[in-house]
């Protein structure tokens, strides 16, 4: 894999399984060195979820509502967190944290758009400090593997038109972006692209694999209780 | 500069390019005193400054505010309505290589404080009625001083005893700087100043003005002017008016100073040539200003469309009391020109009045029509010097061909060198292009016509035109509504409020264990936006319509609002 992709990190054969309350993480090293893991967003993540945003700055909060919220409402909360991992499904991404876990530092989503089951809108936060790190665009690739599984296959977005970053990660996908007045855009991303597949064949069935652990709860470790 | 279609269209006897003098803002007043020492440079409610007064009095400010610490490229907050001091302040400010931060005179205490944090001003120049608000603003900021002047100063003495009595108290313009140790009087820190001030080293590129606007979503940023680029756009403003007489002409400055339009068109360029300014504190006060252009024989007139059609409405007009037959010239900027309302008052004044275009990135001006062979409906064609494309909307890069739509780009010597300490705000709307050149890509949607001419059809950027050319973004109406503790979340759109004019609507889904009124979230408003920009209305909702993801779209709300209007 040339430089300037993130690295997918592989398990280790004969890796124990996760113990209780851990979950399984996909590893990758950016090309800056930063080692990130990925993992479904699931109910338990709600305060979490809540916590991160008030943390991200004025710009970014604009950026991902399109209006200045400062805190989530209970009910948006529960939106992004209470999801279906099919027709709403979102990674959470975040560094190694010493104790164990994760300690999230952004999330990107899709949702399947009522009008057409094939198109899923798509929405990214990143904490401030790591923006610009191309974490974005690892995990908007992490997402089309996830939602080419599920039927999907074409990613869109609304963004501002001042949300470079956004926009370039559109670009990146061979997307097309188009104004749609009042400081917006109209993004609009064709999966199945080879500009997707970068990641390589054992990140991708990596994801998938933990992704559809997450779709199928049965499958699902939920600690002592769940098992 | 080379050929462009539109050159065809300009008046006989403009130039395509023109020669810039390399020198300061300062500089042009100074040679103005010297050409003309006793002609008036400043009329203001009855008082006269020939240009020797108003070069004394710059002398004598710029000294005060030197001892103040100001040093070559200190920023200085100018929070002034329009007076004889605020054209002192600029002057002053410059003379000593400082950094004039103008802001609008309307805003509130919290408005103004962030401009002048993210400045880092170290002075403010405030008139006594904005004292209050300066007060509550100072612990957020870096001002170390800040003079505080009464418009009655300059008040012909009959009309500042009977302002003293019956006026200033209930105008709001009394105030009491004891408790304040960093504010102090501008007449007495004059009358205890050098003549002059310690000369500066100052060259044509240093930054004359930090001069704020909304940017495309409303978060404040400084667009860094140059002494070259403010002297360029009043040379090429001069250029594209001719037959207009050195020393001679009387201008009407009712806009306010601290807009970039009024600084160039009406300051700047009646300094340049030595004309006399007649200085409006208010240009609401339509009688007033009818009566001001009636007695000073005014020829110059630059405004925007809502000002030209109430003093064409106004009674004592179509009564014929006032005769405004002196008016040669009128430019008007910020909203499109109706074609009734130009008429009407090229009819009342048998002078011209033609539409322009601009932005604070540009100093302003970059389009206007020429006085003959104009066309309604359009901004004109580029001034000389200026070059003007049509990008695709998309990604701004592809030239669009004559009559289809894309993003307007402006290059030219008025443009700003970028935006202060926004180093990727700047990268996004300067930029260098194909040919070498760097292009300011405006944020306006525009159509080039076959032959030159230029059409704003919409705007890139989300905003609301409220009245007067006042832009109101809706994030800043929404930052404010979110702190109000009822308030889940908000929209904010414009509505129309006659003619052209918008006023903001707000969309509210509040907490149900925290319920509050319309007339509650107003007010809210009022305390902490200015005027023009707290939302009229207030509607509430269950919910906002969003996208999919939970992105809010304003654009559906103003949809709806549409339709509903439509519906009746």
């Amino acid at each position: 894999m040339s430089a300037g992709r993130p690295r997918f990190i592989p398990p280790l054969d004969l890796r124990p399984p996760p113990g209780p309350g851990e979950e399984p993480v996909v590893w990758f090293q950016m090309p800056d060195g930063l080692e990130v893991g990925l993992r479904p967003i699931h109910p338990e993540d709600r305060e979490a979820l809540s916590e991160g945003f008030r943390a991200l700055s004025d710009d970014s909060r604009y950026h991902r509502f399109l209006t200045p919220l400062p805190r989530l409402t209970d009910a948006q909360a529960r939106y992004l967190t209470e999801i279906d991992q099919i027709n709403h499904f979102a990674w959470g991404i975040g560094l190694r944290d010493p104790g164990g876990g994760l300690r999230g530092i952004g999330v990107a989503r899709y949702v399947r758009e009522s009008a057409d089951a094939e198109a899923a809108e798509i929405a990214v936060a990143i904490t401030d400090e790591h923006q610009g790190r191309g974490l974005g665009s690892l995990l908007v690739r992490a997402l089309a593997v996830v939602a080419q599984t599920h039927g999907i296959t074409r990613l869109t977005g609304v963004v501002l038109a001042e949300n470079r970053a956004m926009i370039r990660i559109f670009e990146k996908l061979g997307g097309t972006t188009r104004s749609s007045g009042a400081g917006l855009v109209r993004a609009d991303a064709v999966l199945g692209g080879q500009g997707l597949c970068n990641l390589g064949d054992a990140a991708c069935t990596e994801l998938v694999r933990v992704a559809d652990r997450a779709a199928h709860p049965s499958n699902r470790h939920r600690g002592p209780d769940g098992a | 500069m080379d050929d462009r279609i539109w050159h065809q269209h300009y008046d006989q006897g403009v130039p395509t390019s023109l020669e810039y003098p390399d020198l300061t803002l300062s500089a042009l007043l100074v040679k103005a005193v010297a050409d003309y020492p006793d002609r008036p440079a400043i009329h203001f409610m009855g008082t006269a400054l020939t240009y020797r007064d108003l070069d004394e009095a710059v002398g004598r400010f710029a000294a005060a505010l030197q001892g103040l610490g100001v040093g070559k490229g200190d920023r200085v907050s100018v929070f002034m309505a329009n007076c004889p001091q605020i054209v002192i302040a600029y002057e002053a400010i410059w003379r000593i290589g400082g950094v004039a931060v103008p802001s609008n005179p309307l805003y509130t205490g919290a408005e103004f404080g962030h401009q002048a944090r993210d400045a880092g001003s170290k002075v403010a120049v405030c008139m006594s009625m904005m004292w209050d608000r300066v007060t509550r603003a100072l612990p957020d900021t870096s001002l170390e001083h800040v003079v505080v002047t009464n418009i009655k100063e300059y008040f012909p003495p009959a009309l500042k005893v009977l302002f003293t009595l019956f006026k200033e108290k209930s105008g709001g313009h009394r105030a009491d700087l004891s408790g304040e140790p960093r504010a102090v009087w501008m007449k007495d820190l004059m009358a205890a100043a050098p003549a002059s001030p310690q000369p500066v080293e100052s060259s044509p590129d240093d930054l004359a003005v930090l001069m704020y606007t909304g940017g495309t979503t409303g978060v404040p940023k400084g667009v860094m002017l140059s002494h070259r680029n403010l002297i360029a756009n009043s040379r090429q403003l001069q250029a594209v008016s001719p037959g207009l007489r050195e020393g001679e002409e009387i201008m009407v400055t009712a806009l306010p100073l601290t807009h970039s339009y009024a600084m160039s068109v009406c300051m700047n360029h009646s300094i340049d040539r030595g004309y006399l300014q007649v200085i409006v504190p208010d240009a609401r006060d339509i009688k007033g200003l009818l009566g001001t252009i009636d007695k000073e024989r005014a020829t110059l007139l630059p405004g925007v469309p809502a000002l030209y059609s109430a003093l064409s409405a106004h009674p004592g007009v179509t009564g014929g009391k006032y005769d405004l037959t002196s008016v040669a010239q009128c430019v008007s900027g910020a909203a499109g020109l109706p074609p009734e309302v130009q008429r009407r008052f090229e009819e009342l004044t048998g002078g011209k009045v033609v539409e322009g275009y601009g932005l604070s990135e540009a100093s302003p001006v970059t389009h206007v029509n020429p006085l003959h062979g104009g066309r309604n409906g359009t901004i004109g064609v580029p001034m000389p010097d200026t070059d003007a494309k049509v990008v695709d909307e998309d990604t701004e890069t592809e030239t669009m061909p004559p009559g289809e739509r894309g993003v307007l780009c402006v290059s030219g010597p008025q443009v700003m060198s970028g935006y202060w300490n926004q180093p990727e705000e700047t990268a996004e709307t300067l930029r260098v292009h194909a040919d070498g050149k760097t292009w300011l890509h405006t944020g306006d949607i525009a159509v080039m016509e076959e032959d030159g001419f230029f059409r704003i059809v919409d705007r890139k950027k989300d905003m609301i035109l409220a009245a007067g050319g006042l832009n109101v973004y809706p994030r800043e109406v929404e930052d404010v509504l979110y702190e109000h503790p009822s308030v889940r979340e908000a929209g904010v759109i414009g509505v129309p409020v006659g003619g052209t004019d918008q006023r903001a609507k707000a969309f509210v889904v509040v907490d149900p264990d925290h319920p509050v009124t319309a007339e509650e979230l107003i007010a809210f408003c009022g305390e902490r936006l200015a005027r023009f920009k707290v939302p009229r209305m207030v509607e509430f909702r269950d919910e906002l319509p969003k996208t999919f993801v939970g992105k809010i779209l304003r654009r559906e709300l103003a949809e709806e609002e549409r339709r509903h209007e439509q519906g009746g």
